[in-house]
């Protein structure tokens, strides 16, 4: 599994070197602005793209077959790619924290949003891996689309249908749960790639 | 012991069906498997290394049956694709430090050895290169861990001839250890009749013939006749014909027929062509 890792890590490289310049872009503006919230979307943006760009690598060289008469296993291949997105959602988490609290010097409330901006990220991955393993990357983009765009369309909705937001008190309890259901998420997609993926002919 | 045994393998698609595919490669020898394009040949392949799940039959590859529970038996086959598999940003070092960690048995010096017997250029990502470099990585990459069969699919199609008798001189080099075997699918004949001890011909799916490569070509002619004479020709020595101004030109049996007829040694590719013929009819 760690060789499957690398080859998503050194294929990414040069990509990497672009997604870091447009970092430092946006780490300007967001001192600029006294506001990094530019910046956490971003970070989200990355997470969602490294594992999209892996996808589409994989897909265009037909990797996963010849992967397949190596000695690793559907599984290893399905788990190398969460790894991948785990990864990658920590070193994005560790960016903006650090941002964050260089600009605000508030260490609870720096950790805190950018934790729950990673969790963010971190189930939003949990969806779409599962897609992009069965559909893969070209169909599977589509379906992403639709994801990403669901939970705006959805506050649209709830703002015109004059859905009051809710209580404090009922905010504080989703602090408490959300981390778990992200977890529990996160487990069930690692659970249903795996599901896909074996039952995948190529 | 066999290194690759099929039995009664079979594949249903919509339009296609394959098989039953009866098989058998000896250690030690190689295998041309050959027949048109949609004929069932990568399906096979595929089949073989468990990348489609097959309707009924049996696989034995080493005397073994290939499973994730059996990741030792992976170790000992190398394959190479139609087209290569690695993605576009990798260079050789890469590549080699990547497989250091999927293969247990990789051996480094043995894939740079091969490389640069390929003139597989160093500095370059496998984006920049040519199709043929890419299918001797493959080949590289098939012969630097510990394989003792080779499963290859249009591994020499798309290069050019100077590349493919390079190639083929590897694999003549590769087969001298007797644990070793190869099969090899492609629709260059040619190529497959310099190298291989058996050949295996597909058609529309079905397997019409598995016979040794030398048997074969002593058993089959192409007989020169009139039509006054290959009308007289018993049926069963004809396996298939084909008119001409002169007369016609038939894939024979080579003892079925009467010695004033004149015939030439058929080739590979003529009995293929001449079997493909037949069964059109």
């Amino acid at each position: 599994m760690i060789g499957l890792f690398l080859k998503d890590v050194i294929n990414l490289k040069q990509q990497a070197k672009i997604f870091l310049v447009i970092a430092v872009l946006f780490i300007g503006i967001s001192i600029l602005q006294q506001d990094n919230s530019f910046f956490a979307m971003y970070m989200v943006v990355f997470t969602i793209l490294v594992s999209t760009t892996a996808f589409a690598y994989d897909d265009k060289a037909k990797w996963d077959r010849y992967a397949l008469t190596m000695p690793v296993s559907g599984r290893d291949i399905v788990l190398s790619k969460y790894l991948l997105v785990f990864v990658f959602t920590v070193l994005a988490f560790l960016l903006t924290f650090l941002l964050a609290f260089s600009m605000t010097h508030a260490f609870h409330e720096s950790l805190t949003e950018c934790l729950t901006i990673s969790l963010a990220s971190l189930a939003l991955s949990s969806i779409i891996l599962p897609v992009f393993f069965k559909f893969g990357v070209e169909k599977g983009r589509i379906v992403m689309m639709a994801i990403v765009l669901a939970p705006s369309f959805l506050s649209l909705l709830l703002s015109n249908l004059n859905f009051s937001a809710p209580a404090p008190a009922i905010l504080s309890k989703l602090e408490i749960v959300a981390p778990f259901a992200v977890i529990l998420i996160l487990v069930l997609s690692v659970f249903l790639s795996i599901r896909i993926y074996k039952k995948k002919e190529f | 012991m066999n290194a690759l045994e099929l039995h009664n393998l079979t594949k249903q698609y919509d339009g296609f069906s394959l098989g039953p595919v009866n098989l058998t490669l000896p250690s030690g020898c190689i295998m041309g498997f050959i027949g048109e394009n949609g004929a069932g040949k990568s399906t096979t392949i595929k089949l073989i290394l468990n990348l489609i799940r097959r309707d009924g039959g049996e696989i034995s590859i080493l005397g073994q049956t290939l499973s994730s529970r059996n990741p030792a038996l992976k170790e000992q086959i190398g394959v190479v694709m139609d087209e290569s598999s690695f993605p576009d940003n990798l260079s050789l070092k890469n590549v080699d430090l990547i497989l250091k960690n999927c293969y247990q048995t990789w051996s480094s010096e043995r894939f740079f050895r091969y490389c640069n017997k390929f003139d597989i250029p160093e500095k370059k990502v496998i984006r920049e290169y040519s199709r043929g470099m890419k299918m001797k990585l493959s080949i590289a990459v098939a012969l630097s861990h510990n394989s003792r069969l080779l499963i290859l699919d249009e591994a020499t199609s798309g290069l050019d001839p100077v590349v493919r008798d390079e190639i083929l001189d590897v694999f003549l080099e590769f087969i001298q250890d007797e644990r070793n075997s190869i099969f090899i699918s492609s629709h260059i004949i040619s190529d497959l009749e310099k190298i291989c001890d058996y050949i295996t011909f597909i058609h529309k799916g079905q397997i019409l013939l598995c016979e040794e490569k030398d048997v074969l070509l002593e058993q089959y002619a192409i007989a020169h006749c009139t039509k006054e004479q290959f009308s007289a020709l018993a049926a069963d020595a004809v396996i298939g014909a084909r008119q001409n101004t002169f007369g016609v030109d038939a894939l024979v049996l080579r003892h079925k027929i009467p010695r004033d007829i004149a015939s030439d040694p058929a080739s590979l590719e003529e009995i293929m062509l001449y079997y493909v013929k037949e069964h059109q009819i």
